[in-house]
């Protein structure tokens, strides 16, 4: 019931800046704006590209006020057009090229984590080389299926609401998740245990 | 009806005087994107392969830029030109430095902060750079950079 | 989900079921179920813990703090977009007037794309022409070089641009 009522209001929000309430804008994008971030930064594994795609996203958003028509949920189309541009970004081959940076970013946020107080040196460090392995064993997933394990696990989304994003049918979702699991459970499983 | 006449000719030659005038290196850049992909592959086969592959990266990406961006590049590359080559050098190296020296986050907040920085004079750029916000972000040999790369840049 | 069939887990529709497990997002009646089930499955068991497995390990990546003036530089985008240029501003009036919806507008836009046409092609401006790419072309030896340098450093100042200013039409 609590889902409905945010679908209907977030529709609602969009539908007011279809009419110019730029306040609207506003609300929306407070609300959005991280969980549309975080979706490109885990798919990209970059946050200064995934705040320039995540600008882009919103940007369309804006852009499309005119012709929105609250048919699907509001996450399932902002998803939709933050599936849109990250897969294009990879496929155009930017993304490598964003790789580069990678290490340089881990390793600030390696200087960065073992200089805090709190737990020793060694658990952080441990802490990065498990976290290091996630990141790379998600950045091997084929985009489909990251994209599809990313709204799944973090943004919680239904099959549904995933095949609507990505454009596919449930079953297709179904299959790729299925796939994609299997794939971490095989390199990611022990690390828990 | 002759005003009206002489105003869409007057309209037309503007919007061809507001274009950037033509340099020698953004012909031979039109050029080179003009060619069929086999006679740009023959035109550059030559050159060393490291070479050839960063100016193919850097022409794809040039063809993919919104118009809009290339005219103003364009116009920034032709005040860039005219700078003294030794300036232009300098330049340079300051680029190098902020894209070795700084992580990818923190460049894009530094490009940020250089495109503020311009619209400012010395004065504004003292206080900016001395602001709360920056000191957190940057550290002093980074805006003392960010500041060094603002006033070396073209218009 | 039956408990004798070793292939279980494999099975989709059992997958699923279990996925949702791992996930909490079953009803608890369906826990209950599921539970009962894994006492008895080895497999389904093993299966489950590595899901666990790895949604503790992707619990544990966390999201990067998002820049403070993420919004600040999306509305000066929209902005950006939103506000004619200055040149069309100021032109406005006129060319208003010009789209009046008379009979001859017709013929003097051809007029005026024809002229313009030839004040283009009398004004060598590289840029403006836009000639269909794929165009047999020659090029000299000096004008790769310069091309090089002109792509060089084209790719340095767009590095001095702020990002927003990156996909702006
Ligand atoms: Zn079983």
């Amino acid at each position: 019931m609590i889902a409905v009522a945010t679908i209907e209001h977030d529709a609602e929000l969009m539908l007011r800046v279809r009419e110019g309430d730029s306040q609207s804008f506003a609300l929306l994008l407070a609300k959005h704006r991280a969980p549309v971030i975080h979706f490109l930064y885990r798919m990209i594994q970059n946050q200064a590209v995934a705040e320039e795609l995540a600008q882009e996203v919103f940007l369309r958003v804006y852009r499309s006020r005119a012709s929105y028509e609250p048919t699907a949920k509001f996450t399932t189309w902002l998803f939709r057009i933050a599936s849109h541009v990250a897969l294009n970004h990879i496929r155009d081959g930017k993304h490598e090229r964003n790789q580069e940076s990678l290490d340089q970013d881990s390793d600030e946020g390696m200087s960065r984590q073992v200089a805090s107080t709190g737990p020793t040196v060694e658990q952080q460090m441990l802490r990065e080389a498990r976290f290091e392995e996630i990141r790379r064993t998600i950045q091997l997933l084929p985009a489909k299926q990251r994209a599809a394990v990313l709204m799944h696990k973090y943004e919680e989304m239904e099959y549904a609401q995933i095949a609507a994003a990505l454009e596919c049918s449930e079953s297709a979702v179904k299959s790729s998740l299925f796939r994609a699991y299997e794939t971490l459970r095989a390199k990611l499983a022990h690390m828990n245990r | 009806m002759r005003i009206r006449l002489l105003l869409v000719l007057a309209l037309a030659a503007a919007d061809l005087w507001a274009q950037p005038p033509m340099a020698q290196q953004a012909r031979a850049l039109e050029k080179l994107r003009r060619m069929a992909p086999e006679e740009r592959e023959q035109a550059l086969q030559d050159m060393p392969p490291a070479r050839r592959r960063m100016m193919e990266q850097r022409l794809e990406r040039w063809n993919r830029m919104a118009p809009a961006r290339k005219q103003r590049l364009q116009g920034s590359l032709e005040n860039f030109r005219q700078m003294k080559p030794e300036d232009q050098e300098h330049l340079r190296g300051l680029v190098r430095k902020f894209n070795e020296t700084m992580p990818a986050g923190k460049r894009v907040e530094g490009r940020r902060a250089l495109t503020h920085l311009r619209k400012l004079d010395p004065e504004g750029r003292k206080k900016f750079l001395g602001s709360r916000r920056m000191k957190e972000r940057f550290s002093d040999g980074e805006r003392e950079l960010l500041d060094e790369m603002a006033q070396s840049m073209p218009d | 989900m039956n408990a004798k069939n070793n292939s279980c887990p494999m099975q989709n529709e059992n997958a699923e079921i279990l996925l949702s497990y791992c996930a909490r997002t079953l009803e608890p009646e369906q826990v209950i179920q599921v539970e009962k089930h894994l006492l008895g499955c080895a497999e389904c068991r093993e299966w489950a813990a590595g899901q666990q497995a790895v949604w503790a390990a992707m619990d544990t990546w966390e999201p990067e703090p998002i820049s403070a003036d993420f919004d600040a530089a999306l509305f000066a985008r929209i902005a950006a977009t939103e506000q004619p240029s200055a040149w069309e501003r100021w032109t406005a009036p006129v060319r208003q007037f010009l789209q009046g919806g008379f009979g001859w507008r017709p013929m003097l836009s051809a007029g005026a794309v024809a002229l313009t046409l030839v004040i283009a092609l009398s004004i060598e401006n590289p840029f403006r022409k836009e000639p269909p790419v794929g165009q047999s072309v020659k090029l000299e030896a000096h004008e790769i070089e310069q091309a090089e340098r002109a792509l060089e450093d084209l790719e340095m100042l767009r590095q001095l641009e702020a990002p927003e200013e990156e996909t702006s039409l």
